[in-house]
């Protein structure tokens, strides 16, 4: 059982590793956490298309 | 006087990268592949990096870093008839400036990293995952951002463990 990665390259996994990974895409639900990171997301994406670039505002963080 | 906004954008080749400081010496990696590689790399199409950048002076408060990957299954592959690597987009660098941590800023270039993935990349070209390498002080940070850690002991013990987000669940 392994995971084998390097920075920029893939992800091999065997093993009891492979079987967890396999069982979890299979049966795992999605975060809430996704969902709302994908809003955001697409929020960033919009304003991204008509700019070129989106503004992060600092204020109140 | 403090900064009000950041740009979020592409990494451009008059931005200033030599300031960009983390604090700490186990993160000196993702500094120096900053001053050393990301421009190069984004210009060459290997990993693509959004910054976020005071655009007064262009400087860098942060960037992440992404590169198309694949997760190899060796057995138990769930997908009928499919023997072959799972395609996905990998996070390789993340990282805020010090003076800027605390402030959801790395929330931020993940829900971007999330959206360019899901709505950009998986309608057009086969797409499954996006994961990332992460370092074991970060697992918790990624799962608040929706990420799924592969529940293995071995996994869970690595310096660096793989956590994954399923697109097509999303």
């Amino acid at each position: 059982m392994a995971v084998h990665t390097t920075v920029f390259g893939g992800v091999r996994l065997s093993g009891e590793d492979a079987k967890k990974f396999s069982n979890q895409i299979t049966y795992g639900r999605p975060k809430k956490a996704a969902a709302s990171a994908l809003a955001r997301g697409g929020k960033l994406l919009k304003e991204f298309d008509k700019k070129g670039f989106v503004t992060i505002s600092l204020k109140g963080r | 006087m403090p900064l009000a906004k950041l740009a979020l954008r592409e990494l451009e080749p008059g931005d200033i990268v030599t300031r960009f400081s983390l604090g700490h010496a186990n993160l000196a990696p993702l500094k120096v592949f900053l001053r050393k590689k990301a421009k190069d790399y984004h210009t060459q199409n290997i990993a693509k990096t959004y910054v976020l950048a005071d655009e007064d002076k262009a400087q860098i408060y942060g960037y992440v870093s992404l590169v198309c990957s694949q997760v190899k299954l060796e057995v138990n592959n769930p997908v009928p008839d499919f023997p072959y690597d799972y395609p996905c987009v990998k996070i390789v660098r993340l990282a805020i400036d010090k003076e800027l941590k605390g402030k959801g800023l790395g929330k931020d270039l993940i829900s971007w990293s999330i959206s360019i993935s899901k709505e950009r990349i998986m309608p057009h070209v086969g797409c499954r995952f996006l994961v990332v390498d992460s370092k074991a002080s970060a697992i918790q940070f990624y799962e608040k951002c929706g990420f799924t850690l592969l529940d293995t002991e071995t996994n869970k013990a690595s310096a660096h463990p793989l956590l994954f987000l399923d697109l097509l669940k999303i």
